[in-house]
């Protein structure tokens, strides 16, 4: 009887679950028994018969077909064998017509199609079109190339990758592929699993969680599987259609993997959007209440990622990247943002599906540029577009005063409060009446005239595309593959993408958690995130031990989860620290949190210091200057020195002088590092009163 | 190649402050650009003229300062409670902001002699002294249109006679606030922020990009 259930794409590499020793073991016992196992991750060929067990018989059964090639003598349908394709002696199924897949049932033809097409395309680098010199054997558990030790750690700490450990685990794998309701139930059942199993085992392709692999090729499949059908021809044969074009195999639809060359850059047929959006506003905190904002953009975004759950591919606070068909309004699937007056800074990539990636916009720019010809015209050929938009909420050409002090986008309405008049508009003023997001700060903190800090992480995504891209072509390199070129220009950035921000959002959590266990009861009163659930932003009474704390508390989370991620200029993560009297605007902290040229730690300490921070120089200044006890009078003398006199050189001058008293201040200084960068360090983490 | 004529006229200010527009609260922030509002009213007070103009100050010749003070309540006869304002001061070794500004060449060319030389004051708290600037150097250049990010505040309907080109490839709008005639009152209109993507005089840009349209 046929089963009813739906095809679950998360579920097509279930077999890479199976532990690689038992794998080999059951196998053997498989093989013993029965006289054959299976090859590779997938069940084609697997005998259930013999096994004792019938063959599933959901529809996602024929999602284990995304690897089988026609055996061209023998003219039956295997497993692929790369050599034997690369010498023609097996064809891939994404060469063969749709109408010649005689192996997969008519109905789950186009299931298997669309499977296809986006397995491709989570992929992190291709593995159809090289064979790669084995250089090392396959890896057990994933290499996060920003925490290149995850795994061991895991390892030790008793948790392990493979979910099918033994023989009768097997069984439990075939009952998922034929009983399991939704890839989401997959994705959490298994999750700490697929987090730890690389999508690929071998190097350098392990750099992926299976886990995000499942979850962008069910978004990818589900987001194309919308816009496409089956067409039944005239002839009686069929084609698939998406968009209004029709072909009829696999490579027909996505077209070559390269950028480049005069070979396999032939143009698909079908194309997609990938869409990054950056979240911005135009808002200006005037009073706390405002940044009740930041609350409403974390719920409209949550909302779209919701309501749009396979589009939107990830999200963060102020970014998310969807990926769309050709013709699907934007403004539609964001509109629920520029209701609210947020207008939304886009970067769009249109490209054949075999080429498209969220590094392609920068590749394509960069190639305009420097008219780079051979991958323009690979480019132009294959129709590959870049756009750059802003979508804003539909405004008029002109406002009658007065407008709205806070968004300045519409007409404010008259509104006076504590004898202060302001113009405010509905919408505005809706935010603001969201509630106070924590009293003190207006009340208790304001009356004692405290000085605060403001705090925020930051996650750049430009920054952490070009860090992607410079990190796997090292990892790469380290492996001296004759192919390394075309491995790099093969790399799709997203899944990684992926995989990072969770860590990031992850982070931020244990940041929380970590420095609330730090903190005395009285210090727990006097540190705040304003807003609940969005963790990027804090703020707390100003007191050199608190500062302490925070930056500490950053620095052992990032290195837990990001010890191998570049940490200065270009580092994706950063902090940003702003203190000030509590009378000064927080629209103001704000400004300074969203400045362009950040580094791994900016610290702005009002009136007194502005200083940008590599992780090095601040890891190094706080053990040489910060944590020395001998060093403290010293530092003293020399910010007094510097009030004075303005002067580096004197500094200098005392610093050298002193070399012998104070070795570690003069290593700093040898070191390259600023004189002012460790005093202003020492008065922000010491007190040095002002 | 398409370009445009313009004339160019170098500033050199004191300090400045062109107040972004807040109300409540004792600390007022500071603009990095010289937005059309700004310059023309400027031009309009001190030269009598109303010309298109648009400019900015020249990177790193420039820095934050505070200054405050307290409005008098001539009424009440007291002074209000104090106000901080942020400020533009000359950077390091400049003695001088230096700042640009460009009008299109049709609308300015008859002011070019009165325009050299000339000394004004732009941006407010002019009674403070704030503000003092001198055009060092008035001269005419043309500019060839690229794609890019637009780094001015200029008013839409003002912008196509900079040769940008209108309707932009995609704008990032605001308001800037057009006195009427008699300066009494005035309304806000719409104009192109910094980040719009345009194709403009290249001397307006930010940076130039290689976008599709």
């Amino acid at each position: 009887m046929m089963n009813n259930q739906k095809f679950i794409p998360e579920l097509h590499d279930i077999g890479k679950l199976v532990g690689k020793l038992v794998d080999e073991k059951v196998k053997k016992d498989v093989e013993k028994q029965i006289g054959k196992a299976w090859k590779g991750h997938v069940f084609v060929d697997f005998d259930f018969k013999s096994f004792g067990i019938s063959q599933p018989t959901s529809p996602s059964w024929w999602g284990q077909y995304h690897h089988v090639c026609y055996d061209n003598n023998n003219k039956k349908w295997v497993n692929c064998d790369r050599k034997k394709l690369r010498k023609g002696l097996h064809t891939s199924i994404d060469e063969i017509d749709i109408n010649n897949w005689n192996i997969i049932p008519q109905n789950f033809r186009l299931s298997l199609f669309l499977l296809i097409l986006a397995d491709h395309l989570a992929a992190s680098v291709s593995r159809a079109t090289l064979e790669l010199e084995r250089k090392e054997a396959p890896q057990e558990g994933i290499l996060k190339l920003w925490n290149k030790n995850y795994y061991n750690f895991q390892k030790k700490r008793g948790k392990s990758w493979a979910a099918f450990k033994t023989f009768d685990d097997l069984k439990i794998l075939f009952n998922e592929i034929e009983n399991c309701q939704s890839g989401e139930e997959f994705l959490n059942k298994y999750r700490d699993y697929l987090l730890l199993t690389p999508e690929d085992k071998s190097i350098p392709r392990n750099i992926t969680s299976l886990y995000t692999h499942a979850e962008l090729v069910g978004k990818i499949y589900r987001v194309l599987e919308k816009a496409t059908r089956v067409v039944t021809e005239p002839d009686g044969t069929i084609t698939i259609e998406h968009n209004g074009i029709k072909v009829k195999t696999i490579k027909e639809a996505e077209g070559g993997r390269r950028t480049t060359g005069t070979k396999d850059v032939d143009k698909g047929k079908w194309q997609a959007r990938l869409v990054k959006c950056w979240i911005k506003f135009p808002h200006s905190f005037v009073r706390l209440r405002d940044v009740n904002l930041l609350r409403k953009r974390e719920e409209l975004v949550n909302c779209i990622a919701s309501y749009y759950k396979d589009e939107a591919i990830f999200t963060t606070s102020n970014f998310i990247t969807l990926f769309l068909p050709p013709n699907q309004d934007l403004k539609e699937v964001l509109k629920p943002l520029l209701d609210w007056g947020f207008y939304i800074e886009v970067e769009e990539i249109l490209a054949d599906l075999g080429i498209l990636n969220s590094i392609l916009d920068e590749k394509t720019l960069q190639a305009r540029k420097l008219n780079e010809q051979p991958r323009l015209n690979v480019l132009n050929n294959r129709g590959t577009k870049v756009y750059r938009k802003y979508l804003m909420p539909e405004i008029p050409d002109k406002i009658q005063p007065h407008i709205c002090d806070i968004c300045q986008q519409r007409r404010g309405v008259e509104r006076i409060k504590e004898t202060i008049r302001e113009w405010i508009c509905e919408k505005c003023q809706e935010i603001r009446d969201m509630g106070e997001p924590f009293r003190e700060y207006a009340t208790v903190w304001e009356e004692e005239g405290v000085k605060v800090c403001w705090f925020k992480f930051s996650l750049d995504q430009n920054k952490l595309e070009k860090w992607l891209d410079n990190a796997f072509g090292e990892y790469v390199d380290s492996f001296n593959f004759k192919q390394a070129d075309i491995l790099k220009e093969e790399f799709r950035a997203l899944a990684l993408q992926v995989d990072f921000n969770k860590d990031y959002k992850e982070m931020l959590k244990e940041f929380w958690e970590r420095l609330s266990k730090k903190l005395s009861d009285e210090e727990k009163n006097d540190i705040k995130l304003p807003i609940k659930e969005y963790y990027e932003l804090g703020v707390f009474k100003y007191s050199p031990q608190l500062a302490q704390k925070v930056i500490e508390t950053f620095l052992d989370v990032l290195d837990e989860y990001f010890p191998d991620c570049i940490s200065n200029k270009n580092s994706p993560i950063s902090l940003s620290l702003s203190v000030a009297n509590i009378k000064y605007p927080i629209r103001e902290h704000w400004r300074f949190f969203e400045e362009d040229s950040k580094n791994f730690l900016n610290v702005r300490y009002h009136k007194v210091f502005d200083e940008k921070y590599t992780k090095d120089e601040l890891k190094l200044i706080i053990e040489k200057a910060i944590n020395v006890e001998a060093s403290g009078s010293f530092l003293h003398k020399l910010a007094q020195l510097e009030e004075r006199l303005q002067s580096d050189i004197h500094i200098a001058v005392e610093i050298f002088n002193n070399r012998k008293k104070y070795p570690e201040i003069y290593e700093l200084f040898s070191k390259g590092i600023k004189p002012s960068k460790f005093l202003n360090l020492y008065r922000l983490l010491r007190g040095e009163e002002q | 190649m398409n370009r445009i004529k313009l004339l160019d006229l170098d500033l050199e200010i004191d300090s400045i402050i062109v107040g972004e527009r807040f109300k409540g609260g004792t600390f007022r922030p500071c603009q990095t650009t010289i937005p059309s509002s700004t310059i023309e009213g400027a031009l309009k007070h001190y030269f009598g003229v109303e010309v298109p103009a648009v400019g900015f100050f020249e990177e790193n010749t420039y820095e934050f300062d505070e200054f405050t003070y307290s409005v008098r309540d001539k009424f009440l006869n007291a002074s209000k409670m104090p106000i901080t304002t942020a400020y533009l001061k000359p950077k390091g070794i400049h003695r001088k902001i230096k700042a640009k500004v460009y009008i299109p060449y049709d609308k300015g060319v008859s002011l070019k002699d009165e325009l050299k030389g000339a000394e004004f004051q732009i941006g407010a708290l002019k009674s403070k002294g704030f503000g003092k600037s001198k055009i060092v150097e008035v001269k005419d250049i043309e500019s060839e249109i690229k794609q890019g990010i637009l780094k001015v505040k200029v008013f839409e309907e003002e912008a196509g006679e900079f040769g940008i080109q209108m309707p932009p490839i995609s704008p990032v709008y605001g308001y800037l606030f057009k006195p009427d005639k008699f300066s009494i009152g005035g309304i806000y209109k719409r104009a192109l922020f910094p980040g719009s993507l345009v194709k403009a005089p290249e001397v307006l840009l930010k940076e130039v990009t290689y976008y599709d349209e």
